[in-house]
């Protein structure tokens, strides 16, 4: 019954709902990638404008105006290499998914087991988890990231082979579970020492059930909506992050399509090509948008406190 | 070898026909001039007007001035303005000449090259009016040998000394301070100096011209000062120097004009700060900001950021100051003891796509496809092309001489400088490349001191091709092949390991020649027998482009230094 009047709460926010569709949307882009790049005729590594005529000037720049946009390639092509834009972010909303929700579902159980175990056992684990969470809000994230990847390029790569792409991503998504987890744990915690003083949970107890009962049964449903808030916050942060990663050039390396790339490299052709800045921003910018705005939506619907 | 550091080449882009990148590669040979082309003073350069100050905006500092520290082109080309060396090149209508300096030509040899003779001219004078003598610049090239001054060119030391390298020749002789006099070189009075070499030296009057051949007084060696601020002989005197902030040039009364057929010094003063980003710089030069119409720059390079807008706008087309980057090539090294096979460095050199890797350089401004390992710009060059490819790379006969190979490659390692974003797309490039003959390229982008570390510092690193930026010291051939390519050598010289007991067997020959001419025919004929082993993929030819202010007159590039030559500019009238 709840869960069914909830939906009905999403369903009539109009702002949710477009919200929930344009994400829909970008996700159905991604797992389709190939078949849409099919389609469209293009992929995403050929060098079109160094290969072809009349794409490139002799330096480089699209010879067609905005960055070359045509009927062959609608979102123009890149300067320099001559990629095509559009299946360059095709397959670049895969790279930024796949980190984001990998990421996202890696902190939502390490969160949940963490969070909740915490908060009913209290005590010695609660300080100690208090101590682990200080220790990893204080960690210096990002500047950990810039020499975590050099470290593993020495260490774990051979001097004459290239990063493989599944370590590249392995380490972006350990990187970002090891710390995502601290805040939905530390919410967890505080949600749960609550319910854990509620009349059903001390009824349970009084009844004998096992701590095992408690925790699954009588606990964790109850968690489970500000779970899925922070799931549909934490995911638009982990593609911006993502991107300003791979913006550093810390992130994803050349050639696997990638946003944040994409606008670094707009911002050293802005100047003479201020188009190809416009789809990796635009598309990152909406993409992002819809996410917290959809976030918000599953928060307010969730939440009966909120009120409009 | 002179080493192109932090030229990451990072010119972007433009469009238009009438594009401002100069013709690089042009045939420039330097001539030997005579006593007359070594007196002054230098020949009028029309229009021109003395008088102004010119601000010269370098967006770093110089790391030495010490005379003998200097080494490399910019600061060859800059510290003319206030030292002087035996010999120099004189330029003239853009064409370089060797010509005298301090001395009244470029040397006199004897005994089949193993004397060489110099004798100074009258009225050459240090910024406080004594005069330079022969033993100054005695003590100045003794100075070399003493530590601390092997960043510095190494042949006067071992040529002196009759030894194989730098390191065997400081133990014979360990500088002026430890060792006293240096016995090779004699000067029987104040106006005359004598070299005597145990071997042959041809080129000796090159060598003279570079920085570390310029006088040094005893009296004012103050060892780390002087790399900050050295007392000149030439036309200008450093009248301040503010490390990484500013240097001021002013006029030095007692340079004559007369003596000195080189340097024109029309401006007044010469004002040099540091510290401001290229770009920055560009936009004050072109929009004439501030002192931009009297500001040039001899290290920037035009911002890939501004080429559409010169492109486009003719009024800041005539600002852009390009050229020939002297003798400078950009090639694809292979490491010829990892790469073994000929066929398999033919069939690189056939897929090699040189037009897609030029224009993410930045097409014509990157400067012209090569065909040969030494500059144009080198005495005697004679162009050859042994495997004619097209520019854009030929992957039917790569996969040719991939089949005829011994063994089959799948794999190589191509290492680069992360210096600009162009590194990485020319690696991106390269990738395509071999991929489509089937090889799968590795890409390790290094941190640029990493880079020079690794693959030009004698380690075995195990990288199998890498796109360099080189030059010959001085241009004749005489230290390329013998200095590169001779298979004894240790792997800081030859970087690639190349090695063919037949070269080695010339190069042996050619060393005992002492006739200049002879020497530099017979070793750009030896070029073509390297090259038929395809050690290097010849790829470019540089040209450089910078900028200067409307009000700047007569700048154009050094044809032998490769920036713009500061010694003929002027401020036009307004």
């Amino acid at each position: 019954m709840a869960a069914v009047s909830k939906v009905d709460a999403f369903r009539r926010d109009r702002v949710g709902v477009v919200s929930f569709c344009v994400v829909g949307f970008f996700v159905l882009l991604a797992l389709a990638a190939p078949l849409v790049s099919a389609v469209y005729g293009k992929n995403p590594t050929e060098h079109y404008g160094q290969n072809g005529v009349g794409l490139l000037s002799p330096e480089g720049l699209p010879l067609l105006p905005n960055g070359g946009v045509s009927a062959e390639h609608w979102f123009g092509i890149e300067p320099g290499l001559g990629r095509d834009v559009l299946a360059q972010l095709l397959y670049g909303i895969r790279t930024s998914l796949l980190i984001a929700v990998t990421s996202a579902a890696v902190v939502a159980v390490v969160g949940v087991v963490v969070g909740v175990a915490v908060g009913y056992l209290s005590g010695l684990a609660d300080r100690a988890f208090t101590f682990v969470c200080n220790v990893l809000l204080a960690f210096p994230s990002l500047l950990f990231l810039l020499t975590l990847g050099p470290v593993i390029q020495t260490r774990f790569v051979a001097p004459d082979e290239n990063e493989p792409a599944w370590m590249q991503f392995a380490v972006l998504i350990l990187v970002f579970s090891a710390f995502g987890w601290v805040p939905l744990a530390m919410v967890l915690r505080t949600v749960v020492r609550s319910l854990r003083e509620r009349e059903f949970v001390e009824a349970a107890r009084a009844l004998g059930a096992s701590r095992r009962h408690i925790v699954f049964r009588e606990l964790l449903p109850n968690v489970w909506a500000p779970v899925l808030v922070h799931i549909t916050l934490t995911v638009p942060a982990m593609v911006t992050t993502e991107a300003a990663l791979s913006f550093l050039g810390v992130g994803v390396n050349e050639p696997i399509p990638d946003w944040g790339r994409m606008i670094s490299r707009g911002a050293e052709v802005f100047y003479d090509d201020p188009t190809y800045m416009v789809f990796p921003g635009a598309s990152l910018l909406v993409f992002v948008l819809a996410f917290n705005l959809l976030g918000d939506a599953v928060r307010d619907a969730l939440d009966p406190h909120t009120v409009r | 070898m002179l080493l192109l550091r932090g030229a990451g080449a990072g010119t972007g882009a433009g469009q238009g026909r009438n594009s401002t990148a100069a013709k690089s590669g042009q045939r420039l040979t330097t001539t030997l001039g005579t006593a007359k082309d070594s007196q002054g003073p230098a020949p009028e350069i029309p229009g021109a007007r003395k008088g102004g100050t010119v601000t010269v905006a370098n967006q770093a500092d110089f790391p030495h001035l010490d005379p003998q520290k200097i080494y490399a082109g910019e600061r060859y080309s800059t510290s003319l303005l206030w030292g002087r060396q035996l010999t120099q090149y004189q330029i003239v209508d853009g064409r370089p000449r060797l010509v005298g300096d301090l001395a009244t030509d470029t040397g006199t040899s004897s005994d089949g090259g193993r004397t060489w003779t110099y004798r100074l001219k009258d009225g050459i004078a240090w910024e406080d009016g004594k005069p330079v003598t022969a033993q100054q610049v005695k003590y100045g090239i003794e100075r070399t040998f003493a530590p601390g001054f092997e960043i510095g060119p190494t042949y006067w030391q071992p040529w002196l000394t009759g030894t194989k390298d730098l390191t065997e020749a400081v133990k014979k002789y360990g500088g002026p301070k430890k060792d006293g006099d240096l016995k090779a070189i004699e000067t029987p009075d104040d106006k005359t100096i004598v070299f005597h070499f145990p071997q042959p030296q041809s080129d000796v009057p090159y060598m003279a011209a570079q920085s570390s051949s310029s006088p040094v007084r005893e009296d004012k060696d103050t060892d780390t000062g002087y790399d900050v601020k050295p007392f000149a002989t030439g036309p200008y005197r450093i009248v301040e120097h503010k490390q990484n902030q500013s240097l001021t040039l002013e006029r030095n009364p007692y340079w004559k004009p007369e003596t000195d057929s080189i340097r024109h010094a029309y401006p007044d003063r010469f004002e040099f700060t540091f510290g401001k980003e290229a770009l920055n710089t560009a936009q004050e030069v072109f929009n004439g900001q501030g002192a931009g119409a009297t500001t040039l720059t001899t290290k920037d390079k035009l911002p890939p950021e501004l080429i559409s807008t010169v492109e486009r706008d003719p009024a800041k087309r005539e600002l852009v100051v390009s050229g020939s980057q002297g003798a400078y090539t950009q090639d694809l090294y292979i490491r010829n003891d990892r790469v073994t096979d000929p066929e398999v460095r033919k069939a690189i050199h056939y897929l090699f796509p040189r037009e897609q890797a030029r224009q993410v350089l930045g097409g014509r401004y990157a400067g012209d496809f090569a065909t040969t390992l030494s500059s144009p710009a080198v005495v005697g060059w004679k162009k050859y092309d042994l495997y004619p490819v097209a520019p854009a790379g030929d992957i039917a006969k790569a996969k040719e001489h991939l089949a005829r190979a011994k063994t089959k490659v799948t794999k190589l390692t191509y290492a680069y400088p992360t210096e600009s974003p162009a590194d990485d797309q020319v690696a991106q490039v390269l990738a395509d490349a071999f991929g489509k003959a089937g090889i799968k390229l590795v890409l390790k982008g290094l941190q640029p001191g990493a880079f020079n570390d690794q693959v030009f510092g004698g380690e075995d690193s195990p990288y199998d091709l890498f796109l360099s930026t080189n030059s010959v010291d001085w241009p004749t051939p005489s230290t390329l092949l013998p200095l590169g390519y001779e298979s004894h050598l240790d792997a800081v010289s030859n970087t690639i390991r190349y090695g063919n007991p037949q070269v080695d067997k010339e190069l042996a020959r050619i060393a005992k020649i002492g006739d200049a001419g002879k020497k530099a025919e017979e070793l750009i004929g030896l070029e073509e027998t390297v090259m038929k082993d395809v050690p290097v993929v010849p790829f470019l030819y540089r040209s450089i482009s910078q900028f200067r202010g409307e009000k700047i007159g007569g700048a154009a590039i050094h044809p032998i230094y490769g920036v713009t030559a500061l010694a003929n500019v002027y401020v036009k009238n307004s």
